[in-house]
């Protein structure tokens, strides 16, 4: 968050793998060696007991690093967890995918390749492999709704806890750069060439970005019995179809609308009550166009926005995630970043991020998700305000 | 917690909708199962029986022009969901009171890997946007959505063999929670080259039978008799309470826990349906609930070896509560020492029922059937469906 604060990022072109472009478009690659931490993980006295027994593919890595971090946060401890009912929310969108090339050219040129790439995807199933290697026994889901899946994941988890399925929830997504996505953007003509400048009049395009964002959800009678006082509370979530165009959102926006006044129904509150958003914002005309006149329907348009894929780049399955991580930490550091790179209103965007770290005065807050192939969602958190 | 099954759309190896999948149950109609001689490098060709679908009849539902930019997975799922809502006689009055949750353990295969053909025949340069944009996983809801103009929520699960559960999961939850008044949900899987091979390598080493690649025997819990199948299942679900055609799924459980207390649970059923089929790993889950189901039997040699096949077996389940009558597994080879298990020959002795048109089916005055599938890392998925 402190680099949000402040204003830095680094995007630049894709450094563990090559591209044929005339020229490349920058990403939000993560530097670290994920081996090494999981490593580190394994080899801490809390989470020695975790099972890496199969060869984890950089989703799964980002996914448990992810996962490892917010149960320490939440101070479970991880041999309890293994007895209490666990589930596992997991979007994705290159983890649930096929996508290994060598495998692939390889069996096109009739070379008989190994199968080894196809059970390594096995595997790696992002929720099925979070709940093997940390040995959980609750219900288990990976969602594939592009760009809104990490989102989904947590309202998915939210009505198991509702419904008592579980009784304390793993939710979030993870997503890595690949090189197939990464060629796959390039070809529909919407990843920039520049550092992405969310609703700015001169936007041209996302960037690219890989990460992971968990969240461990529970009751608040779990909570209260395990003596935690949460970060938050998620009170609304809400989801709806475009049913309009495979990749292009519905002009007025008509699955979002729906989400957003779905999760403000469940969190029984109006409009007004919103503090700020954090938007889906992801660079691109269309999409940036279309949620700012939706929030600017329904919140007006002066509602303080965040938008913070200008730091992340677009995560994909995990953006919606990652994006609920950074609304919790603006409820509660009561601020929000600056949209780094943004420069000159779009008048047709109707609202406009701030510009610099902007203090607020929240007690709800929305994140907003919206996907290929029309699928939108929407979050509501709380800040939680305890004696 | 609990739906009704409105309306089945099966399109499988036995043909499109509920009369093929019945003719196949009485025996009168056969599956389509291809024989292919799959080169994996080692001298002699490895004979693969495949059973296949064909989505043509969608054109009884769309102009052909419509259908020309679909790819044959899409086409399949599309298909699957009218042939669900017109076996249900529904009018949808309220689009955004109709939700789509899909479940597919690889998603659009034959689209993945047409856009890297498009990398490896043009160059990183000239990919093809189309194939990617219809090659995420969600590109099947998100077409059923917008053919059926369908604005309720919307969901994929990928959660590999608990992807048909947590379809089923979720459509439960968005209608408890009045989230839509009827669910789309339905799973399935398809067929390509690449799967054929790398199932064929895998199939090889683990000694699957060169000899008769096409016949699974799903009893056979030690042999991999493993053939490849492909089809999509869709269900139209309704609250509890709504006019009720086939049966209603009272329950649905995921992970770890779904086989916890297996024989309380088996106990508690009047027939399980296993989705074994011919894959060993799976079997001795397999072989020690049979032990204990009281009557027992798998479909598998009808729709052939895949990850969502038990979405078919919820369809097959859905039939025998409605008609009251239990289906012989068609291969019960193996099952000799297992007395629950439903097989030819049978009927005779358990029967009385004069009018039955499939002499060969039992009658079967059970209220519940549970739908199990067992994966091979101790997580299964439990789908009770009832009178």
């Amino acid at each position: 968050m402190a680099a949000l604060y402040a204003g830095q990022r680094d995007p630049r072109p894709p450094a563990r793998f090559q591209a044929e472009l005339d020229k490349a478009h920058p990403v939000f690659e993560i530097a670290s060696d994920l081996d090494q931490e999981i490593a580190r993980i394994g080899g801490a006295e809390d989470f020695a007991w975790l099972r890496l027994d199969c060869d984890s593919t950089r989703t799964s890595c980002l996914a448990l690093i992810a996962a490892v971090e917010a149960c320490r946060q939440a101070r479970l401890d991880p041999q309890a967890m293994r007895r209490m009912r666990v589930g596992v929310a997991v979007g994705t969108t290159v983890g649930c995918t096929l996508n290994n090339e060598e495998f692939y050219r390889a069996w096109r040129k009739g070379s008989y390749p190994d199968p080894a790439p196809v059970r390594r995807f096995l595997a790696n199933n992002p929720a099925l492999y979070l709940s093997q290697a940390m040995g959980l026994r609750g219900p288990v889901a990976t969602l594939a709704n592009a760009c809104s899946s990490g989102a989904d994941a947590i309202g998915l988890a939210k009505s198991w806890l509702e419904a008592g399925l579980c009784d304390l929830a793993l939710a979030g997504g993870a997503d890595e750069l690949s090189r197939v996505t990464y060629l796959g953007f390039s070809s529909l003509m919407i990843a920039s060439r520049e550092p992405c400048r969310p609703f700015d009049r001169n936007r041209s395009g996302l960037n690219l970005g890989e990460g992971a964002g968990m969240l461990v959800l529970e009751t608040q009678e779990t909570a209260r019995e395990r003596e935690i006082k949460p970060l938050a509370r998620l009170a609304g979530c809400g989801c709806g179809l475009d049913a309009y165009h495979p990749t292009a959102p519905h002009p007025e926006g008509r699955g979002l609308r729906r989400a957003i006044h779905q999760a403000l129904r469940q969190a029984g509150i109006a409009p007004r009550d919103v503090g700020f958003v954090n938007t889906h914002g992801t660079s691109t005309p269309d999409n940036d166009r279309v949620e700012g006149a939706v929030l600017a329907d329904i919140f007006g348009a002066e509602i303080p926005a965040a938008a913070t894929k200008a730091y992340t780049g677009h995560t994909l399955g995990a953006a919606g995630a990652i994006e609920a991580v950074f609304t919790v930490m603006g409820l509660l550091d009561q601020k929000l970043p600056g949209a780094c790179g943004f420069e000159e209103p779009d008048p047709d965007c109707r609202i406009a991020p701030v510009r610099t770290t902007t203090a607020v005065h929240a007690r709800y807050a929305l994140s907003n998700s919206l996907a290929f192939g029309g699928g939108n969602a929407a979050l509501v958190l709380e800040k939680v305000e305890l004696p | 917690m609990s739906a009704s099954i409105l309306g089945i759309g099966p399109v499988c190896a036995l043909g499109c909708g509920v009369r093929a999948l019945r003719e196949g149950l009485e025996g009168t109609r056969r599956p389509t199962i291809e024989r292919r001689d799959v080169d994996i490098g080692q001298g002699r060709p490895f004979p693969l029986g495949v059973f296949t679908s064909c989505a043509d009849e969608l054109e009884h539902f769309l102009p052909k022009r419509a259908l020309r930019r679909m790819d044959p997975f899409v086409r399949m799922a599309l298909l699957s969901a009218y042939l669900a809502v017109e076996d249900a006689r529904i009018a949808f009055s309220d689009p955004e009171r109709v939700g789509v949750v899909l479940g597919s353990a690889y998603g659009p295969l034959q689209t993945t890997f047409a856009f890297q053909d498009s990398l490896i025949d043009f160059g990183d340069k000239c990919a093809s946007p189309t194939h990617f944009a219809n090659s995420v996983h969600n590109a099947l809801a998100s077409q059923v959505s917008i053919s059926m103009n369908l604005q309720g929520p919307g969901q994929t699960v990928t959660t590999l063999g608990l992807s048909a559960a947590g379809a089923f999961l979720t459509a439960m939850l968005w209608l408890e929670r009045d989230d839509a008044d009827f669910v789309l949900v339905g799973a399935g899987d398809e067929l390509c080259p690449v799967r054929g091979y790398a199932e064929a390598r895998m199939l090889a080493e683990a000694g699957g039978k060169m000899d008769s690649g096409d016949a699974i025997r799903p009893f056979a819990f030690d042999e991999c008799t493993y053939a490849p199948g492909e089809g999509f299942a869709t269900f139209l679900l309704g609250k509890e309470g709504a006019p009720n055609r086939y049966a209603r799924v009272s329950r649905v459980l995921m992970g770890k826990e779904a086989l916890e207390n297996e024989g309380d649970l088996v106990d508690a059923l009047d027939a399980v349906f296993l989705a074994a089929n011919g894959n060993c790993a799976e079997g001795a889950a397999y072989r020690r609930l049979a032990q204990k189901a009281r009557r027992a039997a798998a479909y598998a040699p009808f729709y052939g070896s895949m990850p969502t096949g038990d979405a078919f077996d919820i369809a097959i389940a859905a039939l025998a509560l409605k008609e009251g009558r239990l289906s012989p597994s068609p291969d019960a080879s193996g099952a000799e020492n297992l007395p629950g298990v439903v097989r030819d020959g049978q009927a005779k002795d358990r029967n009385d029922n004069k009018d039955n048109k499939n002499p060969n089916a039992e009658v079967f005055s059970g209220a519940s059937i549970g739908c199990l599938k067992c994966g091979e890392d101790g997580c299964a998925s439990l789908i009770v469906l009832a009178k």
